[in-house]
């Protein structure tokens, strides 16, 4: 399976004829929650069977983003990487991606360490209903995002909530991300992104 | 939320080197860490000398309310450039260093059950 996730800045009167037009390329498409960190305007996500699917279907994606006039397109592209699904057909819940990009000199020497407790996020935070965590296969936007990491939630309080104040996030994970600690491998520009598809993206 | 999490800096100095980077810290770090929210609770230096050809070991403790302190102190040194700044200037009289995060054992239950 090769995954998508196109996190498109265009203007507000653009928004909706873009979503509907990656909806119709087969993607689920949503505007970008209130809340979010460099999470675009909206958020898209497609899964393609093989890379071949991806290559052709790659273009009128393209042209749909450009035909918005989008000022803005982070994207990467994803396999299965590690998984798991605990509400499958989650409907109604609140999709999360972040994009990451673990550039920092000590990174290539941490990563397997790094990517082993990312993992772990979902035993301790079980409002992390649906997730996954892929090395990006290729990528663009602000910066090379080497991962993708994310999660369905039953609600959007999942996110805000647990996921947010669990010490497993802030004193455990956290550290990766932050630059007063040693551990510190990830760039500090991200894009964090939520949104409500109405359709079950991860299981 | 509102216990008491405390932000651990455990920092080994490089031999004969703790007064400076105690002062360092104290002058360069400490008051923007002030303005972030954070409350120094104590610094520790072990042993209890200065010592000159070995190494001083630094303990200094801060503490912030909850988890929603800790992720305001947080944010808001991620994106100062002064934060990182300091630490490559003070690298030279380190050894090595670690910051933990925890919390009193009463408060593990309250803070682990969100």
């Amino acid at each position: 399976m090769f995954n998508l996730i196109c996190l498109v800045s265009a203007d507000e009167a653009a928004r909706t004829d873009l979503t509907a037009a990656l909806k119709a390329l087969n993607g689920a498409a949503a505007p970008v929650m209130e809340g979010n960190f460099n999470g675009g305007d909206v958020a898209a996500r497609f899964a393609f069977p093989d890379e071949a699917a991806y290559r052709a279907a790659r273009p009128a994606i393209d042209a749909a983003i450009a035909a918005a006039g989008a000022v803005q397109c982070n994207w990467a592209l994803f396999g299965n990487g590690q998984s798991a699904v605990d509400a499958p057909g989650l409907a109604d819940g609140v999709w999360r991606g972040l994009l990451l990009c673990a550039d920092r000199p000590q990174a290539t020497a941490r990563l397997a360490e790094f990517e082993a407790e990312m993992v772990l996020m979902p035993k301790y935070i079980p409002a992390i209903r649906n997730w996954r965590l892929a090395p990006a296969i290729e990528s663009g936007g602000d910066l090379p995002w080497t991962h993708v990491w994310e999660q369905e939630y039953a609600d959007i309080g999942g996110l805000m909530g647990p996921y947010m104040l669990h010490p497993y996030h802030w004193a455990v994970i956290d550290r990766w991300f932050d630059p007063e600690c040693p551990d510190w491998i990830v760039n500090t520009r991200l894009c964090h992104s939520f949104a409500a598809f109405g359709a079950p993206v991860l299981g | 939320m509102d216990q008491t999490i405390f932000i651990i800096d455990d920092i080994v100095a490089a031999p004969g080197r703790a007064r400076d980077l105690l002062e360092l810290y104290r002058t360069r770090y400490a008051p923007a860490a002030l303005a972030r929210g954070m409350v120094l609770d104590r610094e520790i230096v072990a042993p209890p000398m200065w010592l000159d050809e070995l190494s001083n070991r630094l303990l200094i403790t801060w503490t912030v309310t909850g988890p929603g302190g800790w992720w305001g102190q947080a944010v808001q040194s991620r994106y100062d450039p002064a934060v990182e700044a300091f630490w490559a200037e003070a690298a030279p009289l380190i050894a090595s260093r670690a910051r933990y995060f925890g919390s009193a054992e009463a408060d593990v239950e309250a803070l682990s059950h969100v």
